[in-house]
C-alpha cells in the first residue's frame, strides 16, 4: 500500500530537529503570553504551554537517546505543574474576589 | 610554703582598697557618708596593717633583702614578658608604709570633713580606687604595672580635683591637670620604650642587673641618658616640676583632705621614687642628672617665690609642695637618692599634716580660704593651732624636728656630691629662706594677729575626733620622723652615738655616685648653721612683718610694684602657655577644621553620598513591583546569558582547533 507507505515514511521522517522545533515554539508562544497578558488565568496558561514545551523536548531527546532518564522527569514535570496550578489558581481566586477582577496589576496589592 | 603567705599578705594589701571601692562604687547613691567613710578607712587600714606584716619581715637577722610574690603572667608576646608580681624591699617597704599609713589617716580625716557633702560615697570610692592604684605603683615589680598604678593615679587625681563638677573652674582644673601629665606620660612611655628596646626587659631587677657594671655615659644621646631624660619628662609631670608644674596649684579645686593625700603625700612623689628606684639606671647618665639637678633647684626656688605672694591658703601649702619637690629633684640629680626618700618621707608627714590643718581651717571658717579673711585663729582653734605650729616648724627646718634633717641633708649633699656644686646649695638655700618667709606668713596672717572678719557671723570652731585624732598622728610624726636620720656629723655628738639609720637602711638598694665628694665636717657644720640661721631669720622677718607691722608689707609692696604684679600673677606662665603653646594649637586646630575638615572631608563625603544617593534614585525605577516587568528582565538575562553562552563556546572551539591544527 502505497499510501500508508507514504504515511510511514513521512512519519519515520520526522526527527529530533522537528520535536524541538515545535518545543521551541510553543515555549516561546508560553513566554509571550507570560509577559504580554495581563489576566491572571492566561499567564497561568502560559506557564503550562512553557512546561509542556519543556516535556516535548524531554521526551524527544530521551527517544532520540535511547535513555529513560528525560521520560522520567516529564512526570516530574507534571505532577509541578499540578501542585503550580493549584497554587496560582488559588492566588487568581483570592485576588478575583477581592477586585472582581484577574489582573495581574492587583499583585502589587500583595505586598506587606 | 613561707612564700605563699607573702602572697596572701600581698593580695590583701593590694585587693583591699579595690573591694572598699566596689563595696562603695556598686552603691554610690547613698549619702550615708559614715558608712562609706568607715568602709574606705577599714579598707585603708587593712593594707597598713597588711603592709606593715610584710614590712616586719625585713627586719632582723638573716632577713630577705626584697618580699616579692609573683601572681601570673600577664603579657607574653615576642620577648616582652610581663608577670603580674610585686616587690616589697627597702626603698618600697618607706613608700608602702607612708602611702598606706598617712592614707588611712586622711580617709579617717575625709569622714569629718565630707560630712556636709552631697556625695560622700562616691568621694570615698574615688579614694579608695587611688589607693589601690598608689599601691600598684609602688610595688609593682616591673615598669609596666607602675605604669598602670601612674596612669590609674593620674585618673583618680582627675576626679578628685574635678569632684565638685558643677563648679566649671574646678572641673578645668580637673581637665588641666590630666591633659599636663598625658604630656608627661608620654614622656614616661617614650623611656620605657628606650629601656625596652636597650635592655630587653621591663623588670626593675633585670634592668639593674644588666646596668651593673656598665660605665657612665658621657654625651646626650646614649640610650641611658636618653631613656632617663625621657622618663624625668614622666616625672615632671607626675611630680610638678618645671615645666609642667602648672597643673598643681589648681589642682587645689579639690576637697582639701585630696590635695593632702595625693597632691602632697603620695602621688606627686612618685616621679621621685620612680627616680630612687631606678637610681643604678640614672646614675650612668650624669648629663640627665645634671639636668634632674637644675629643673629641682630652679623649681624649689620659683614655686618658694610664687607661694610668697599667694593669698589662697592651699595655694600656698600647693607652691611650698612644689619646692619642695624640687628639693627632691635636686637630691636625685646629685646623686642623693637616700636624701630624697628622706625629704619625701618627711615632706609626706609635715605637708599632709598642714594640708590637714589648712582643711580644718576652710572647714571651721566656713569654706573660707583668703587668708586675708582669717586671723587670730590660734584661740579658736587650739589643737589645729599646735598641730599647724609643729608642721610650720617642721617645714621651715629648725632642728630638731623632722624637715631639718631631711632638708638639711638635701642641701649638704647639693654642695658636697662629685655632682654637687656651690651653686645647686645656694638654690638650695634660696629656696629655704623663702619657704621660712612665706610658711610664717601663713602662720602670721591664719593664726596670730588680730581676726579679720566678723566675729558675730562666722564662728570658728575645732572638728570632730574624726579629724583631729590624724592630726595630732600626724603632728607627732613630723616632730619625730627626722630621727630616721640623723645625720653623722650631730649623731657623733649625741649621747649613744645614733647613726644614720635610713641611710643604712637604703645601703645597697640606691646607687651611690662615683668620685670624690667635696667637703669636711666643719663645712657641714657651717652650712648647716647657716640654713637653719637664715630660715629662723626669715621666719622672725616676716613675723615682724606681718604682725608687728603690717605696714611694711604695704610699703614693700608699692617699692616693688612690678616685681610684685609679676610673682603674684605667678609670672604669667600660664598666660605664656596659653599664649605660646595652647591658643596656637587651638587656631591652627580650627584653621584645619574650617578650612581642611569643610572643603575636602566634608566635601568628600558629601559628593560621596550624593553619588551613592543618585545611583539609587536611578536604580530604584528598575524596582517597580511589576511581575511581568521582573519575567521580562529574567527572560532577556536568560537569553543574553545564552547568547553569551554560544557565543563562547564558539569561539572556544575556534582556538582549540587553531591549537590542535585544524
Amino acid at each position: 500500500m502505497p499510501t500508508s507507505a507514504v504515511v510511514v515514511d513521512s512519519i519515520s521522517s520526522v526527527g529530533l530537529n522537528h520535536y524541538l522545533i515545535l518545543s521551541a515554539i510553543l515555549f516561546s508562544l508560553g513566554v509571550v503570553g507570560v509577559l504580554m497578558r495581563r489576566n491572571i488565568i492566561v499567564i497561568l496558561m502560559s506557564i503550562e504551554l512553557m512546561l509542556n514545551a519543556v516535556n516535548i523536548a524531554f521526551v524527544a531527546f530521551s527517544r532520540s537517546l535511547q535513555n529513560m532518564d528525560g521520560q522520567a522527569m516529564v512526570f516530574f514535570v507534571m505532577t509541578i505543574a499540578a501542585a503550580e496550578a493549584a497554587v496560582g489558581l488559588a492566588l487568581a481566586t483570592t485576588i478575583f474576589k477581592k477586585f472582581r477582577e484577574v489582573n495581574i496589576r492587583y499583585f502589587e496589592h500583595l505586598k506587606g | 610554703m613561707a612564700s605563699s603567705k607573702a602572697e596572701f599578705l600581698f593580695a590583701i594589701l593590694i585587693l583591699a582598697p579595690l573591694l572598699g571601692f566596689l563595696a562603695n562604687g556598686l552603691r554610690w547613691k547613698s549619702k550615708n557618708y559614715m558608712l562609706a567613710g568607715s568602709i574606705a578607712t577599714a579598707a585603708a587600714g587593712t593594707s597598713f596593717i597588711a603592709a606593715l606584716a610584710i614590712v616586719m619581715r625585713l627586719f632582723g637577722e638573716g632577713a630577705p633583702k626584697a618580699v616579692t610574690a609573683d601572681f601570673f603572667q600577664w603579657i607574653s608576646i615576642a620577648g616582652l614578658e610581663v608577670p603580674v608580681s610585686f616587690v616589697i624591699d627597702h626603698i618600697s617597704a618607706l613608700m608602702v608604709l607612708v602611702v598606706t599609713g598617712v592614707g588611712t589617716l586622711i580617709h579617717l580625716f575625709s569622714i569629718g570633713y565630707m560630712s556636709h557633702d552631697e556625695r560622700p560615697t562616691k568621694y570615698f570610692a574615688y579614694l579608695n580606687l587611688f589607693l589601690f592604684n598608689m599601691l600598684l605603683l609602688i610595688l609593682g615589680e616591673n615598669l609596666v604595672l607602675m605604669f598602670v598604678g601612674w596612669e590609674g593615679v593620674g585618673l583618680c587625681s582627675y576626679l578628685l580635683i574635678g569632684f565638685w563638677f558643677t563648679d566649671k573652674e574646678k572641673a578645668a582644673a580637673g581637665m588641666k591637670a590630666f591633659v599636663t601629665n598625658r604630656i608627661g606620660d608620654a614622656g614616661f612611655l617614650l623611656g620605657m620604650f628606650m629601656l625596652f628596646v636597650t635592655f630587653g626587659s621591663l623588670g626593675f631587677s633585670e634592668i639593674i642587673s644588666k646596668v651593673a657594671g656598665l660605665a657612665a655615659e658621657t654625651g646626650w644621646t646614649g640610650p641611658i641618658t636618653l631613656a632617663a631624660l625621657f622618663l624625668f619628662v614622666g616625672a615632671t609631670g607626675k611630680s610638678a616640676q618645671i615645666p609642667l608644674y602648672v597643673w598643681l596649684p589648681d589642682a587645689m579645686a579639690g576637697p582639701t583632705p585630696v590635695s593632702a593625700l595625693i597632691h602632697a603625700a603620695t602621688m606627686v612623689t612618685a616621679g621621685v621614687y620612680m627616680i630612687v628606684r631606678l637610681s643604678p639606671l640614672f646614675i650612668l647618665a650624669p648629663n640627665a642628672m645634671m639636668v634632674i639637678a637644675i629643673i629641682g633647684a630652679a623649681t624649689a626656688v620659683l614655686a618658694a617665690t610664687i607661694g610668697l605672694t599667694q593669698f589662697d591658703i592651699k595655694k600656698v601649702l600647693a607652691y611650698s609642695t612644689v619646692s619642695q619637690l624640687g628639693y627632691m629633684f635636686l637630691a636625685c640629680g646629685v646623686g642623693a637618692f637616700g636624701a630624697a626618700m628622706f625629704h619625701l618621707v618627711t615632706h609626706a608627714f609635715f605637708k599632709a599634716l598642714m594640708f590637714l590643718g589648712s582643711g580644718s581651717v576652710i572647714h571651721g571658717m566656713h569654706e573660707e580660704q583668703d587668708i586675708r579673711k582669717m586671723g587670730g585663729l590660734a584661740k579658736y582653734m587650739p589643737l589645729t593651732y599646735l598641730t599647724f605650729f609643729v608642721g610650720w616648724i617642721a617645714i621651715i627646718g629648725l632642728p630638731p624636728f623632722a624637715g631639718f634633717f631631711s632638708k638639711d641633708e638635701i642641701l649638704w649633699f647639693a654642695f658636697s656630691s662629685p655632682h654637687g656644686s656651690v651653686w645647686l646649695w645656694l638654690a638650695g638655700f634660696v629656696g629655704a629662706a623663702c619657704t621660712a618667709f612665706y610658711m610664717t606668713r601663713l602662720m602670721a596672717l591664719t593664726f596670730w594677729g588680730k581676726p579679720r572678719f566678723d566675729e558675730h557671723h562666722t564662728h570658728p570652731h575645732e572638728a570632730g575626733p574624726s579629724m583631729t585624732i590624724p592630726l595630732v598622728v600626724l603632728a607627732i610624726l613630723s616632730a619625730v620622723g627626722g630621727f630616721m636620720g640623723i645625720p653623722h656629723v650631730i649623731g657623733e655628738i649625741l649621747p649613744g652615738h645614733p647613726g644614720n639609720w635610713l641611710e643604712h637602711w637604703l645601703h645597697g638598694f640606691i646607687a651611690v655616685p662615683a668620685g670624690e665628694t667635696h667637703g669636711s665636717a666643719v663645712m657641714e657644720w657651717i652650712l648647716m648653721g647657716l640654713s637653719v640661721s637664715i630660715a629662723g631669720l626669715s621666719a622672725i622677718t616676716a613675723y615682724f612683718f606681718y604682725v608687728k607691722e603690717p605696714s611694711v608689707v604695704e610699703r614693700v609692696k608699692n617699692r616693688m610694684g612690678r616685681l610684685h604684679t609679676l610673682v603674684y600673677n605667678k609670672y604669667f606662665v600660664d598666660e605664656i602657655y596659653f599664649a605660646k603653646i595652647i591658643d596656637p594649637i587651638v587656631n591652627g586646630s580650627k584653621a584645619l577644621w574650617a578650612f581642611v575638615d569643610v572643603n575636602f572631608i566634608d566635601r568628600a563625603t558629601f559628593v560621596a553620598g550624593d553619588l551613592v544617593k543618585g545611583i539609587g534614585s536611578t536604580a530604584r525605577t528598575l524596582q517597580s513591583g511589576n511581575l511581568q516587568q521582573y519575567a521580562l528582565f529574567i527572560a532577556l538575562g536568560v537569553v543574553g546569558f545564552l547568547a553569551f553562552l554560544f557565543e563562547l563556546r564558539a569561539s572556544l572551539g575556534k582556538l582549540l582547533m587553531q591549537a590542535f591544527g585544524g
